[in-house]
C-alpha cells in the first residue's frame, strides 16, 4: 500500500495536468502571453515565451506565471522606446519621466490573494520606482535612449506588477506567517560572495543574476513585503544551488520531491512552493534546463530552506 | 605671545591630523544600478566577500545610482562607485563604464576577467585595513 501512494505520488509531482480546461488564471496567462510573443523576436525573452506557453500546456500555471516576465520586460521596454522615438531632448525626457511616476502603485492591493501572486506583485513593483528613479539621471547625464529603455522598463514593471494583482484567484488557504527573514538573506550573501570570489572566469557571470535577486530579496524584506523577499530569497538559493548541485545528486530526487510535497498538504497557501515543485517537475521531464539536477537542488536545498523558514515562525 | 599660541595651536592642530588614530568601524559605500548590472553585481559581491572578511568593524551601504549624496558630492554621473569612509576609492570609468571613451583604460579593465575584479578586492582590503590601522586615504 505504502509503495503504492508513493507511486502516485511521484506521479503526481512530474506529471503535467492535463490542460482540458484553462481556469481563469491560466486562460488570463495564456492570453497575456499571446500579447507578449507578438513583441518577441530572438533570445532569452522568446526562450522564456517558449517556456512559459509550454509550462502552460503542461498544466503548471505557477511556473508560468514566474516565467512570464522573463518574457514581458525587454521587448516591452523596447516597445517603449519605439513609441517614444519623438523624445529628443531632456525636456522632453523629464515630461514623460514625470507622467510615469504620477503612474506608480503606491501600495499593494489589499485582500486575500494567493501568496505566489502577491510575491510576484511586490517583486516587479519593487524594481519599478528605482528603476524609474534611475532612468532620469540616465537619460540627462549618460544617454537619453538608454534612459528612455529604462523608463520602458519601469513602466513595464509596473504593468507586470498590475497583472499579477488583476488574475482572478484566491488564495488556497491561510498564509503561512511570514516576517523578516534579514539573517537568512544575510546568510546567503555570505556564502554567494564567498563562491563568486573562488569561481573561475567562465562562471562567475552566472552570479550577476543571483546578486540581483538577493538584493532586491533585501529590499523587499526592508519594505516589509516577505511574501516577495522570501520568493527572491528562494530564486537566488534555488540557482546559487544549480552551481554546486553534482549531477549524481538527481538520484532519488523525485521520491525527496515527493515526500515534501505531501508534507506541505496542510491547508495553508503554499503556492510560493508550489512555484518550485512545479520547476522541479519541469526538471525531471527534461522541459527545464538544467534537467533531473536542478530538481534535485531544489528537493535538497530550496524545499528545505522554505519549510526550516514557514516553520520557525509558525513556533 | 599671541603668535606663539597661535603657532603651539597650528603644530598641535597638524601633529593629531596627521597621527594615525586607529578607527573601530570602516564604512564601505557602493553606488549601483538598483538591480541587474555586470558591472556593479559582481563589484557588490566583492566588497561584501571583503567585509566578510574583515569582520563586525566593516559595514557595507549600498546606494541606488541618481539618489547618492556622496556621488553628487563627488560630481560622478555614472556608476558603479566605491568610497571607503566616503572617500573615493574606484570610480566607473574604472570598471569600464565607457571605456576607451576618453582613450584611457580604466584600472580593473577588462572588469569581468578574474585577474581584474582579484585586483579591486585586494586594493579595497588594503584600504580598509589601513583604515582600521589608522592610516588616512589618500585621495586618487
Amino acid at each position: 500500500m505504502k509503495f503504492l501512494l508513493c507511486s502516485v505520488l511521484c506521479f503526481l509531482v512530474v506529471a503535467p495536468v492535463p490542460a482540458a480546461k484553462d481556469s481563469s488564471v491560466a486562460a488570463a496567462v495564456r492570453a497575456r502571453l499571446e500579447k507578449v510573443q507578438k513583441d518577441v523576436k530572438q533570445g532569452s525573452e522568446s526562450t522564456a515565451a517558449a517556456r512559459a506557453a509550454q509550462a502552460l500546456g503542461a498544466g503548471r500555471v505557477h511556473l508560468a506565471l514566474h516565467l512570464l516576465e522573463g518574457a514581458w520586460l525587454r521587448p516591452a521596454a523596447e516597445r517603449f522606446v519605439r513609441e517614444h522615438r519623438d523624445v529628443k531632448s531632456a525636456d522632453e525626457f523629464q515630461r514623460e519621466w514625470n507622467r510615469e511616476n504620477a503612474l506608480l502603485p503606491t501600495r499593494s492591493p489589499a485582500g486575500q490573494r494567493p501568496l505566489l501572486l502577491a510575491a510576484l506583485s511586490a517583486a516587479a513593483a519593487a524594481r519599478s520606482r528605482p528603476t524609474l528613479a534611475g532612468s532620469l539621471p540616465y537619460a540627462t547625464d549618460i544617454d537619453l535612449q538608454d534612459g528612455l529603455y529604462y523608463l520602458g522598463e519601469a513602466h513595464a514593471l509596473t504593468d507586470v506588477a498590475r497583472f499579477y494583482d488583476s488574475l482572478p484567484a484566491a488564495a488556497a488557504g491561510t498564509w503561512p506567517e511570514l516576517r523578516s527573514i534579514a539573517p537568512d538573506i544575510a546568510d546567503l550573501l555570505r556564502v554567494v560572495a564567498a563562491m563568486h570570489t573562488g569561481a573561475d572566469q567562465r562562471s562567475r557571470a552566472s552570479f550577476i543574476p543571483i546578486s540581483t535577486s538577493i538584493r532586491l530579496a533585501s529590499v523587499l524584506d526592508e519594505k516589509s513585503e516577505y511574501a516577495g523577499a522570501l520568493l527572491e530569497f528562494l530564486l537566488a538559493r534555488y540557482q546559487a544551488s544549480l552551481l554546486v548541485t553534482p549531477v549524481d545528486a538527481a538520484a532519488g530526487a523525485r521520491e525527496r520531491l515527493a515526500a515534501i510535497t505531501v508534507a506541505l498538504d496542510d491547508g495553508r497557501d503554499h503556492s510560493i512552493a508550489k512555484l518550485f515543485i512545479e520547476m522541479a517537475a519541469a526538471h525531471l521531464s527534461g522541459d527545464l534546463p538544467p534537467g533531473p539536477r536542478g530538481a534535485a537542488a531544489i528537493a535538497d536545498k530550496v524545499l528545505p530552506a522554505y519549510v526550516a523558514i514557514i516553520e520557525r515562525e509558525r513556533k | 605671545m599671541n603668535w606663539l599660541r597661535a603657532l603651539i595651536f597650528l603644530v598641535a592642530s597638524t601633529a593629531s591630523l596627521a597621527a594615525p588614530v586607529p578607527d573601530s568601524h570602516v564604512t564601505i559605500t557602493l553606488v549601483r544600478w538598483p538591480f541587474m548590472c555586470s558591472l556593479s553585481d559582481p563589484a557588490e559581491l566583492l566588497i561584501r566577500d571583503v567585509a566578510a572578511e574583515l569582520g563586525a568593524r566593516v559595514e557595507v551601504k549600498i546606494e541606488e545610482y541618481g539618489r547618492s549624496e556622496l556621488a553628487r558630492r563627488s560630481r560622478i554621473k555614472r556608476f558603479p562607485v566605491v568610497f571607503v569612509d566616503g572617500q573615493l576609492l574606484a570610480r566607473p570609468e574604472d570598471f569600464g563604464f565607457d571605456d576607451g571613451a576618453d582613450g584611457q583604460r580604466g584600472k580593473y579593465v577588462p572588469w569581468r576577467d578574474t585577474a581584474n575584479q582579484r585586483r579591486f578586492r585586494d586594493d579595497l582590503k588594503a584600504v580598509a585595513l589601513k583604515r582600521l590601522g589608522g592610516s588616512v586615504i589618500a585621495h586618487p
